[in-house]
Parts: C-alpha cells; structure tokens; sequence
C-alpha cells in the first residue's frame, strides 16, 4: 500500500459497509440495520481468531488449488485455465427466511416434474390450452423417443435452479435446470474449505451443515434401485475430462463413493447395461448421468454425433436399469416454459406458484410478442428454445438501426425468442484484495428427491459479480464464488456420510473391478512418469555441463545426449538454431529457451501436460496426497519460463524442481496403490518405458566417436543414475565393457537394460490370462525373447568379453528394442484396454429408388 | 387389394463384427384402409435380444442385438396387407384448402389427433421452414378458396413436371432448399420438399414411408427384388382427414400404396440404424418385392 496507513480490519471495514443505493442488502435492512444473522457472524468473527481473513483467504485459495477445483477440466487449450475463485465472506440466512426459498425451490421441483411427465404423457396441459403447442413440438429438447420410457426407471432425482432477488428483495427464478444440473461440487467443496479457514466462525454461527444433502441423494440411489442381492451397483457418467465441469464429476464420484466412468466403459449385453473391466463385464443398476441427452444412445436420439451407448433407452424401457436424471427432464430448462409455468402450477398442482420466474413473454403469443416489441429497452431478448444460458440480446445498449434488424428478426420468426426483464441482483459484502466490497449475487439451489418427495439443500453456490449488470447463467461465470450459510435455530447436529457399520462383509484380497479405460490410463500414467524422469535426467545432464564448464571448453560428452532428446522429439532442432552436430558455441544460448519452448507430446513442458492429463483420467485412483503434488507442480507450470530471465541457471533450477515432484510423484503411485491389477499396469508402463529411454541413450552412445572417452562415460553413468554403483565397483577406473555391463547385462543393477526385462516377465505372470490362450501370452513372448537376446550378449561362464563383440551384439539388442515395446503396447492395448471394442454406426438403408 | 410383400436388407462386411445392434421401422402399421394380415421380421444370424415397442406416432420398432458376431447380416421383412381402395371426391366439390389450415393458436380442448396434426405444420429435423420462394411456388396452386384436391392435383403436376428424378443429384444430407433449387433428387426428397410447401401453408403434412406396386414393361414378367421402399407424403384435407399423394409419382394414392410408418420427416422412421464392434467398410444392399395377390 502506497499510503502508508496499514489497511483496516475486516471488521471495521465491515461496520462501515453500505450496499449500494437502489439493490436489495443482504447485510443491511433498508433502515441500515444489520440483519440478525451477520450480527451472528460478526460477533464470531469478533471472538475468534479467525478476524483478520487475509490468513485465511491464503489459506482458503491453497486448499482450492491443491483441490485443482477448476472450471475447464485438463486445461486443454492454452490460457483456458480457470481456478475456482471463492470469497471468505459467506451469504447468511435466517432460518424462516431460508424456509420460503427451500419450500418454493422444493415446489418448483415437483412442478418441473409433473410438467415434463405431462408433456411426456397425455399432454393434458397441452389439450387444455395452459402451454400453446408449438412451445413444446418446436422445441429440439423434445425428442419423441424419451416418451416411450418408464418413468419409474427415468426420475427426476436432482433438480437445480438459478435464483435471484429483485430490488424488492423477492426471490425469482431465472433459470430451471433439471437435466443434469451443475454446481453441487462447487458448493460441497466450498464449504469443505471454508470450514478449515473458518472452522470456529461456521462453528460459533450454528450453521446447517449440507452433509444431509448428499446422505439424502446416496439414499435416495439406493431406494431408486430397489433391492439387490449384493448391493445396487450404481456408477457417475461423465462426458470426460474435454468436459468443462469434470471437475465436479470427480469430486460427486469421491464424495458419494461411486465409481465415475465414461460412455465407452458402458456396453449392453442380454439387455443388460454393464460396464467393462478387465475382469470382464459387470452389470449396472443406476447411472446417475452428468452428461447431456444428446450423448444418451446413438440408436434414438436422432442429433446425436453417435456418442452414448448404445441401447441404452431399451435397457430403461425393459426395466432393467435406472436413468437418473431421467431423459426427458432439460426439457423445461429453456426460458420459453417461464410465462407459463403459475397457470401450469395451479392447473397440476393445484397450488400458487411460490417462487416465481423472472418477468418473461414467449414472442409466439401475440400479446405477449406486441409488449415485447414496445418495450425493448427494459428487456433482454433470448433464443426461446436454448437452455438458459445461452445467447442473450440487450436492446438497449443497441444503435437504432440494430434495434430495428433485430425487430425484423422477431417479426421473422416470433416463436424463436423470448424476452426477460433484467434484474437488479441483490448485494452482499465481498472480502476482495484487503477491502469488503458490495458484490452482486445469484444462487443456486438444489433439491433432491427420494420416496417422500423433493428436499432441497440448506446452502447452495453463490456467484458473485460486483458491478451490476448482466451475469451469465452458467455456473462458471461470474466474478468468484461464496458458501451459503443458513442459520439454524438449533444445535446442529453431526452427520456423516460414510455408511453405518452393517454386517461385516466377507474378507477381499483383491480391489472391485479395474475398469479397462482405468488399466490403458494407468499403463500411459507409469510410461510418462519414467519417461519424465529420464528425459528431464537428460536435460539435467546437458545444462549441468554448459553451465559448468568454462565457454571455452569443448563438452563433447553431451553429444549423444543432445542426439537422444532430439531423436524422441523432445526440443524443437530449429529453435537450437543448429543442424546436423551440435557445437558448444551453437548451443550456449538457445538451449534454455529451445527446452522452454519446444512444443510436442514428448517435450519439457508437454511431458507435464500429458502426465496432468492422464493424472485427470485416472483421479478416482490416486491418494489425495498425490492429487495435491500434481496440482503444485501444475499451477508452478503455469509460470514455467515465463520470467524474463531464462538463462542456463533458471532452467536448471526448474529441472530440478520437476524431478523433485516427478520422483514423489512416483513415490506416491508406489505407496498409495496396492497390490493389483491397478498397480500392475502402472509397473508394467514404468519398466517397459525406462527400457526404451536406456535403449535411446545406449544406442546414441554407441554411434558416437568418443565412446571410450572416461567423461562420456562419466556423462552416461550419470545420465542413468549408475555413476555411484560404478564408482563402489571399480573406482576410479572407467573402460567401456563395465559401463556397459552394469548397465546392460548386470540383472543385478535395477537401472540395467536386462532387469527391467526380467521384472516385466514377473508382472505379466500377474495379469490375468489373456481369454482364449492356453500357451505363452504372445507380450511375454516379445519380452522373453529380448531377455534371452540381451543375456547372451555376456556368455555365461566367460566374463572376460572382448568390448568390441559385446559392442556389436548390443548394438543388435538395441535395434530391436523400440520396435518390440511398440509391438509390446500394441498387444496389452488389443488384449486388456480395448477389451470389447469401439462402436461405430452403419449405414442406415438405402435410399428409395422408385419411380 | 392384398399385397405379399418380402423386404431384405443385406449387410456385408469385411471383417469379422463381433457385436452389432439395430433399431428397424420395416413392418407395416395397421391404420384406416389398411390392415396387416401377417407380419413377420427374422434375421440372420438369429439375434441374441429383440424387442418391439409403438413408437411416439404409433408405428412399431424393432430392436435386435447380435452378441455372437457375424460377417454378413440380413434382415427379412414379410409381411401380408389388405388395403382398402380409396375413393376421393370429385376434386372441384372438395372443401376449400383454407378449411384444412392450422394457424396460430389451436384454441383448448385438444384431442391427441388435433395436438398430432398441429405438430405436422411445424418445422422438422429435415424439413426446415420454408422460404419466400418455394411459398411463392405453392402459392400458385393455392389461389384463395381452391378446393383443396384441385390445389393439390395441380400442385403434383406441376412438381412433377419441374422436377427431375436423379438419384446423383443428392444425398441423404440434402438440405430441402438445395433439393429444391437444383429441381432434382428421389423420393425421400421430394417428400421432403412437398411438406415443407405445404407445412409453409400451415397445411398439416406427414412424411410416410412405405412400398409401391410396381408394374413391369408390357409384355414382361415383373422382376424378383426389383422393387424398393419409397416414401411419400400424407396431407390433412380437413373433413376429408388424411389424403396420401405421391409427388415421384404424381398421383394420390389409392389401393397400391403400403404404409409402414409414418412421421414428421425421414429422421423419425429410418428403415434401419445401428451400430457394431467391427470394421468400417461394409457393403449394404436392399431388395423389395411387392406382390399383388388378386
């Protein structure tokens, strides 16, 4: 601060807040006193500790980082990256006043419910004139496929929607979401890390904890299913990590301890939906689906692009599994439902509409379309048929010609759009760089329902923007996020959502089922980390030697290094500015920037990536501990080179960082796994892959000239981790023969050629025999084969070798080596990781030809 | 009219396919005039799972899935219809075509059949609303207070003259307007290009798929296989009700026209989808025999 005054406390600052004129104050009344539940908050803030919230903030956005709680998933694209930003200071409600919002939402949801399955149905509201037909035959979310599905077997089990309060302080709805409604991670994991930063606050308040919700939803699963002999087997579908909210996936599929699959893990068979394993085919009773209805089954859905599965509508409509949500339900999540939805409440329900939407006309109805065109500049114009969320028109900040186009558009097609009055959110303070801000906030809010009806949350995700104006629908827009607070009258009692202690179960040596995706993952997940080691190794090994040696001295020893890393494409040659040899002159300057900057699956920074991508895919495996050093290491790689300084010595430093995690990464894997198919795939990618990289430097040592220079060797020992065992075994005496003896023929060398060989063998006796092969499995085969070649390179009882015969059959060995863990990955992937297959669509029938 | 009817599709394929899965519109639907004496659906290999289910508009669906594999898969379906002759007023006594539009709001007290005809002038998947020029088109035919048979006679005839049958001309993605422009295509096309004419006269029109009887060359026996599935398009008439006409053909349909199914455009009734565990190239080919049993 560049007044000098040290900035004020959050409590004083908090004394002075004041909404701004003409929004509705969640913190203050209108006669500016402070309503009773931030009274309960600031006394606790008061009596705690936890009053100065700058600790708390940092520690706050360290858990969320740690967490990776982001919106776009594994970051695909560059500069995608968004972390979850949240505000210590939460929204607080008194309990009666929360009593209404949760009895409308809760209402709303039955209403919602009732709707679709009527316009899904006998389509009464239709035939009775409360929904004008159009509305719901123009609409594309109305497929006619989802109306010969059992409504038993396709419920409304989540219902979300999107609140806010008008200046008056009257909530209204401004969006429904009932297909598969987002959010819910947010607001779990909000709370989970505000209750470490501010555990004796939340404690102090009384406030209603959101663990019922969820022991609500895992129960309500389970009565959806029915029962089941050995328990229901209920899976998380996902749209994978390309999705931009897989981060909640992940987190609802830990939370509630459901496995979290893919569309390609799910087949069915004998009418049966299963999912693949490497064990073979399980069968599913529930999927709760996170994944649009245009990615529900290629063989009914007609604007699918042949995503789903496959049958799966078949499978529901035969009963044999449940669908939650439901297919049909996203129908009524477009803004063309919204003027009709009080006269449909009274006409299913019976009941006035509690929670109203925000103000809409559907440009189809006359009237309404007349109020529309002569009030443009208070109104927000929509397409009718989108889900919320989607393009959205303000007339007002429109020149009048564009004004008149978009009259003319409407005039086009009037059904097309609906109109929305803005409105002027209400506000709450926000804890923003040291200050307390008044911020614009929306809600959302869900519910669940089980056997007795729809319950909806005691909390929920507050998005938060501070100017006023529009603000997004989606759940990732806006500025950050708050935790909802509702005060409870009572003491507040602890729940828990691990299961209550039933019988005993039967004692298991083995984990439930590998699923084939997980196996490829884990395979890639081994392969990456050791080819991460032994790449960076290298890149180590060569910045060590330019930065040590003197500029005038030649350092012919990283020849065959540079000629390995370039040979897998690990920099960019043009970006070493060199060709052919490299000279110590050519690449003084430019190798730092060539490493940071070399683009590619097997580069420096595209190792990371792909090690963070295949981490994403395999989440649900891996220790929370894990979880946490990828996500350092992955948000220090945001920042990776992009210092002005990026000399010899910054990228040594970074090089050593990253084999700094990619050792505890390694270590974790190791740790944190236990015996298994999982483990397996891991050790079989880590060996397989740590053969190739030898092969690679061996051989690049073995075309250069100056194979028997000791610092060659040295430079090799090293490069492989050796140096120390050699050292202890012959001193100082380095010749070619021993170099390459320990590292290729010595079994009792863990960094020898020949021991990953006989640890592959030994893992491949572990994985489950291939079906339909008695014999030798054709991988171990491959494996074998190279063992042999590569101990007979050394004749048994004859150590005394001449360098130059051992020379020439190693070569040979090493020629072999890449082609064969080709072949070798080939073979695993064919047998264990496709298992069942990729579907693909065939051509529908010809085309009539009559004349 | 009784009509035996044999429909084979054929699929060959290079490779083994270890699993496949279908969905088939192929039987004919029992609907006013028409009556399935016999239908039959069989496929080889046999398949592991079938079912049958209505779909949304009524017509029956068949799903099969094949767990066993196979190189080659056919699919057999027979069927016996007895159709009824259909007799039409005289054209000029026929109400005026206005009477049989459904504008703007259809009021309350629906019946499933009104909701069902409302839906049939909107827009479809294939069927995009139509633009100034193809209204200007049918507009010709529907002069104010035309009997709604003459408009339609005189609008076939004059689609049959304009247009050109030409199975080069398009594909299964076409789009309607395209069809329209270039005036060629075959008679899912067609059908397609005719509902959008008059579904832009808020007329209620359906999209129907089905098989013609077919007559050989003078003088010839009719050939084995030679016939095919064919697609036209069914109109709402008002008190006439539903009125099938022939836009390849250029007539109404009368006792030679079998309907399997029947819905907004192509995309509710594809004859067959599906999707396999296997190699990509295959070969599909499709023989259609419609017998006429006097």
């Amino acid at each position: 601060m560049k007044t000098g005054t040290p900035p004020r406390s959050p409590l004083d600052q908090l004394a002075d807040y004041r909404g701004p004129a003409g929004s509705f104050d969640e913190f203050r009344t209108a006669d500016g006193s402070i309503r009773p539940g931030w009274t309960r908050f600031l006394n606790a803030l008061e009596q705690t500790r936890e009053h100065d919230l700058r600790d708390n903030a940092q520690l706050a956005s360290r858990l969320l980082r740690e967490n990776g709680t982001n919106i776009t998933g594994s970051e695909q694209e560059d500069g995608d990256y968004r972390p979850w930003e949240l505000d210590l200071l939460p929204v607080l409600f008194e309990a009666d006043e929360w009593g209404a919002v949760q009895a409308g939402v809760e209402q709303r949801a039955r209403l919602v419910e009732a709707l679709t399955r009527d316009l899904y149905g006998s389509q009464t509201l239709l035939k009775n004139g409360i929904i004008p037909p159009d509305v719901v035959f123009r609409s594309p979310h109305f497929e006619r496929a989802f109306a010969t599905v059992p409504e038993k077997f396709a419920p409304l089990m989540l219902y979300g929607c999107e609140l806010a309060r008008d200046s008056n302080g009257a909530w209204q709805v401004l969006a429904d979401r009932s297909s598969s409604p987002g959010g819910l991670a947010y607001a779990v994991q909000n709370r989970v890390v505000i209750s470490n930063a501010l555990s004796r606050v939340l404690h102090r308040c009384r406030i209603k904890r959101l663990a019922p919700f969820s022991v609500q939803l895992q129960e309500a699963l389970k009565q959806a299913v029915g029962r089941r002999k050995n328990g229901p087997s209920i899976v998380i579908l996902s749209e994978g990590p390309s999705n931009q909210f897989y981060f909640e996936d992940i987190f609802l599929a830990r939370y509630l301890g459901y496995p979290l699959i893919e569309a390609g893990d799910l087949t069915v068979r004998r009418n049966r939906l299963c999912l693949k394993t490497l064990e073979g085919l399980i069968k599913v009773d529930l999927v709760l689906r996170r994944t649009a209805d245009a990615r529900l089954d290629p063989l009914e859905v007609s604007s699918t692009n042949q995503q789903g599965i496959a049958g799966l509508l078949q499978v529901i409509r035969n009963c044999r599994t449940v669908l939650a949500n439901g297919p049909a339900f996203g129908l009524a999540d477009t803004p063309v439902f919204m003027p009709f939805l009080p006269a449909a409440c009274q006409y299913l329900l019976g009941e006035e509409l509690q929670l109203h939407s925000i103000d809409s006309w559907w440009c189809g109805a006359e009237e309404q379309r007349k109020f529309v065109c002569s009030h443009l500049d208070e109104l927000v114009i929509k397409p009718a048929f989108v889900h919320s969320g989607g393009e959205e028109i303000y007339p007002a900040q429109m020149s009048s010609a564009e004004k008149e186009s978009l009259l003319a558009r409407i005039e086009a097609d009037p059904a097309a759009f609906v109109a929305q009055r803005h409105v002027t959110r209400s506000t709450s303070p926000c804890w923003v760089n040291n200050q307390v801000r008044p911020g614009h906030i929306a809600l959302r809010s869900f519910c669940v329902r089980n056997e007795q009806g729809f319950h909806a949350m005691d909390g929920g995700l507050v998005r938060v923007q501070t100017a006023d104006g529009p603000m997004q629908l989606s759940v990732d827009a806006g500025e950050f996020s708050k935790d909802v607070w509702v005060c409870s009258d009572t003491p507040v009692e602890p729940v828990s959502l691990l299961p209550k202690m039933q019988q005993t179960p039967s004692l298991r040596r083995t984990n439930l089922e590998l699923l084939s995706r997980s196996a490829d993952n884990l395979f890639w997940l081994g392969r990456y980390l050791e080819r991460q080691d032994a790449i960076c190794r290298q890149i180590r090994k060569v910045t060590e030697r330019l930065l040590y040696e003197s500029a005038d001295q030649p350092v012919p020893d990283v020849q065959p290094l540079l000629m390995s890393l370039a040979d897998q494409q690990v920099f960019d040659k043009e970006l070493l500015g060199v060709e052919g040899e490299f000279s110590r002159g050519d690449i003084e300057k430019t190798w730092p920037e060539c490493i940071f900057d070399s683009q590619g699956v097997d580069s420096y920074r595209g190792l990371h990536q792909k090690i963070y991508e295949l981490a994403w895919q395999v989440r649900d495996r891996m220790s929370a501990d894990f979880w946490r050093a990828i996500n350092i290491e992955h948000h220090r790689e945001l920042f990776v080179g992009s210092t002005p300084e990026r000399g010899l010595g910054e990228l040594l430093d970074d090089v050593n960082q990253r084999i700094g995690t990619c050792c505890s990464l390694t270590g974790q894997v190791m740790d944190g796994l236990v015996h298994g198919p999982a483990r397996l795939f891991l050790l079989v990618g880590r060996y397989l892959e740590r053969a190739r990289q030898l092969g690679f430097l061996l051989k690049h040592y073995l075309a250069h000239d100056n194979e028997a220079e000791v610092l060659s060797l040295v430079t090799l020992l090293e490069s492989c981790n050796s140096l120390m065992t050699y050292r202890s075994r012959y001193r100082g005496n380095f010749a070619p023969l021993p170099v390459f003896d320990l590292l290729v023929t010595d079994a009792a060398n863990p960094r020898a050629l020949v021991f990953q060989f006989v640890q592959l063998e030994e893992l491949f006796q572990q994985l489950p025999q291939p079906p339909r092969t008695a014999q030798t499995a054709p991988y171990m085969h491959i494996i074998r084969q190279l063992r042999h070649r590569t101990e007979s390179i050394l004749p048994r009882a004859d150590h005394a070798v001449a360098w130059p015969s051992y020379r020439g059959r190693t070569a040979k060995v090493l020629a072999e080596l890449e082609p064969a863990v080709k072949e070798t990955t080939d073979l695993l992937t064919k047998i264990f990781f496709a298992h069942v297959g990729v579907t693909r669509p065939i051509d529908s029938s010809l085309r009539g030809r009559s004349l | 009219m009784k009509y035996r009817i044999s429909h084979h599709t054929r699929y060959a394929f290079d490779e083994h396919v270890s699993f496949g899965m279908n969905r088939a519109c192929l039987l004919p639907r029992e609907m006013p005039g028409q009556t399935c004496l016999a239908t039959r659906l069989t496929t080889r290999p046999e398949a592991s799972t079938s079912g049958q289910l209505q779909d949304y508009y009524g017509n029956r669906i068949d799903y099969f899935s094949f767990e066993r594999g196979y190189r080659h898969l056919e699919i057999h379906s027979e069927s016996e219809i007895l159709l009824q002759k259909k007799s039409l007023p005289a054209f000029e006594s026929s109400p005026a075509w206005e009477t049989a539009q459904l504008t703007g709001h259809v009021g309350s007290d629906l019946s499933t059949e009104d909701l069902l005809r409302f839906e049939m002038t909107l827009a479809s998947p294939r069927v995009e609303s139509a633009c100034s020029v193809m209204h200007d088109y049918i507009q010709q035919s529907f002069s104010p207070a035309r009997p709604i048979l003459e408009a339609l006679h005189d609008l076939l005839s004059r689609f049959d003259n304009d247009f050109e049958f030409d199975p080069t001309a398009t594909n299964v993605h076409t789009p309607v307007s395209d069809v329209f422009s270039q005036k060629k295509g075959v008679c899912q096309d067609f059908a397609h290009t005719l509902l959008a004419l008059l579904r832009c006269l808020h007329l209620p029109a359906r999209y129907v798929s089905g098989y013609i009887r077919s007559y050989p060359p003078p003088g010839q026996e009719r050939l084995r296989g030679a016939d095919a599935s064919h697609a036209w398009v069914s109109v709402h008439c008002g008190d006439l009700g539903w009125i099938d006409i022939d836009p390849t053909n250029n007539c109404f349909a009368s006792d030679e026209h079998i309907t399997i199914a029947w819905g907004r455009d192509y995309t509710d009734i594809i004859p067959v989808q599906g999707v396999i565990i296997g190699p990509s190239a295959h070969t599909l080919s499709v023989s259609v025999d419609v017998d006429p049993e006097e």
